[in-house]
């Protein structure tokens, strides 16, 4: 058979794979015709890849055996679509699997130690050692954080500065949370990236309170910083964990090639980003909203109590109740999908 | 012999990664190239900045103007910025809108479509490699967008620091493709078509060249055609006998149209 009759047969069959795939590829398609449509993309998907696998003994030119090389890809992945994206996905890995890899994950106890490690060092040096806050943070700062103090924040200011609980709620989410995920990302380079970021937070952070304590306007920050401080400083802790387990892939890869084994800690990480970034956002609403207000003490150091409860409890219960087993099934179902595939 | 020579052929000296298929079929994606992803880049930059200001304006209008309309817009900044890459590639299956008019598209470095961790986890860490701009350091925008680009220069399916650590990589999905068979009708290879056998068995590697040469042969002139076809047209002349002063354009266009037209 010529190669010019041989196209003439199958070329309907690809323009029609063509078009269905197209087709698919809009969503909004009643389930009956696509329940159809669905089943012949099988078969002309099949007749293709057949199609591939002879072309090469039919002597078809360069450019169809290229054409025929995307349509059985596009085709292919049409077939083998990804899961699209269910809320269920996500509620099982915030509330399951983030809290177990919380608690198994060593990366998280080096990170925590770092952290509030540097934070009490360094609150410690600032209020007994005159001249160490100068030389940490530059002075126009300080003074701007001690003018900002000097009053009450949540009475009507005479000093001009206007509050905006919505701003500052917004301002927070953007803010806080840009910082932690950029904290993870650069645990890419080994980790170093991560404990930097963990560190110099600590560093400034840690300054700041001891140099407060020691001045005037210590009731003033304390009140402000209480009620947000266990939601805020644990995201931190928990992005700089996911970015250490990120880098820490690149250096043990445990018999793996440098990449896959970073492909592993990556996907091991990703649940702590997740529940960093919501504890970012929950830190920004109660500071924004809480911390910022008129309410009394009493009533902030109440919410800090009790957010710092609730996460004692995510991190010790989350994970626990009945959803296990179903956890590991769907693992070792995926590894033999794995298997099969590669 | 033949499977070395195949080898040869399925390893070419081009940017294509080969892919086995669950039915054992093995195919090729072309892989994209950093040029081709800038462009997709700009495009989606430029959609992110437009969203951003068409939401921030929406927002000032819902708010009546007042200063509350500010914490929303920078909710909005925040989750357009890291966002829109990962739900987009997430739904899209694998595409960006910026991705899908450069006609490329994600998949994971085993051919198979992203799943949504990965989708999440490359944009992610991709802001690493200047997915997420700072809008006030244009200098460490660069600097991401360079790190980037090393990436892809080092690795061999040219991935960012995103597609390695997620595992992904993005090939390109042409899809024009001018049906049938480029056909010659030129006065000389008609003439030397009697000439010819009915049926030719050129083999792989010849019917492969016969039809490169044909496609592209439009392209230069007279002089270039010549200097080109006679490597193949010299031994053509003596295998089948053809005249001597008949050109090596004609002649290989004359074999062509036997191995692949027919009469």
């Amino acid at each position: 058979m010529r190669v010019v009759d041989r196209l003439a047969q199958r070329e309907a069959s690809w323009r029609e794979l063509d078009l269905l795939l197209e087709k698919l590829s809009e969503r909004r398609v009643p389930s009956q015709t696509r329940a159809a449509q669905i089943i012949r993309l099988g078969e002309l998907y099949r007749s293709a890849c057949t199609d591939l696998m002879l072309a090469e003994a039919h002597d078809l030119p360069r450019d169809t055996i290229a054409y025929l090389h995307t349509l059985v890809g596009r085709a292919h992945n049409a077939v083998y679509q990804a899961k699209g994206f269910r809320f269920q996905d996500w509620g099982s890995v915030l509330f399951e699997k983030a809290p177990r890899q919380l608690r198994s994950d060593p990366a998280v106890k080096i990170s925590a130690l770092v952290f509030f490690g540097s934070f009490l060092l360094c609150a410690l040096l600032a209020a007994g050692r005159p001249g160490f806050t100068q030389r940490v943070i530059p002075e126009d700062f300080i003074e701007q954080m001690e003018q900002m103090y000097a009053e009450p924040l949540s009475q009507e200011r005479n000093d001009g500065m206007m509050r905006n609980d919505t701003i500052m709620a917004g301002f927070y989410i953007n803010h806080n949370t840009t910082i932690g995920l950029q904290c993870f990302a650069w645990g890419l380079f080994f980790g170093i990236g991560s404990l930097y970021e963990l560190a110099s937070n600590a560093l400034i952070l840690g300054t700041i309170f001891g140099h407060m304590a020691t001045t005037s306007a210590a009731g003033n920050f304390f009140t402000f910083v209480t009620a947000h401080a266990p939601f805020e400083l644990t995201a931190i802790v928990f992005a700089g964990a996911a970015g250490m387990r990120l880098g820490y892939g690149l250096i043990d890869t445990q018999g793996e090639s440098r990449v896959a084994s970073l492909h592993r800690e990556a996907k091991r990480a990703l649940p702590i980003v997740g529940a960093s970034v919501v504890l970012f956002v929950l830190a920004a609403f109660v500071e924004g909203y809480v911390s910022a207000s008129a309410i009394p003490y009493s009533y902030k150091a109440m919410v800090a109590v009790v957010s710092a409860g609730l996460l004692i409890a995510y991190m010790t219960l989350g994970g626990r109740i009945a959803g296990e087993p179903r956890g590991r099934r769907e693992a070792a179902v995926s590894s033999q999908a794995g298997i099969a595939l590669s | 012999m033949a499977t070395a020579d195949l080898k040869r052929f399925e390893n070419p000296l081009d940017t294509t990664v080969r892919l086995v298929t669950p039915e054992r079929i093995v195919f090729e994606y072309p892989l994209a190239g950093p040029f081709r992803r800038y462009f997709a880049y700009l495009i989606d930059v430029g959609i992110v900045f437009v969203t951003i200001v068409i939401v921030s304006v929406l927002l000032i209008v819902l708010s009546l103007g007042s200063m509350s309309g500010f914490g929303p817009i920078l909710v909005a900044y925040f989750v357009i910025m890291w966002g829109y890459r990962g739900v987009c590639e997430l739904v899209m299956n694998g595409q960006t809108f910026g991705k899908r008019l450069a006609g490329i598209r994600v998949v994971s470095d085993r051919g198979m479509p992203i799943t949504p961790a990965q989708a999440v986890l490359r944009n992610l860490v991709g802001s690493l490699d200047g997915t997420v701009p700072y809008l006030l350091r244009p200098d460490l925008t660069a600097m991401a967008l360079l790190f980037g680009l090393t990436s892809m220069l080092l690795t061999r399916k040219f991935q960012r620091l995103g597609d390695l650590a997620a595992g992904t990589m993005v090939i390109v999905e042409e899809r024009q493709w001018q049906a049938g068979m480029v056909r010659v009708e030129e006065n000389a290879v008609g003439d030397l078509l009697p000439w010819l056998p009915l049926r030719i068995e050129a083999g792989t590697e010849m019917a492969r060249a016969l039809s490169d040469y044909v496609k592209r042969r439009r392209r230069f002139g007279k002089a270039r055609r010549e200097e080109m076809a006679e490597p193949l047209a010299r031994p053509l002349r003596q295998r089948y006998n053809l005249p001597h002063d008949a050109s090596a354009d004609a002649v290989v266009c004359a074999v062509y149209h036997r191995v692949f037209l027919g009469e």
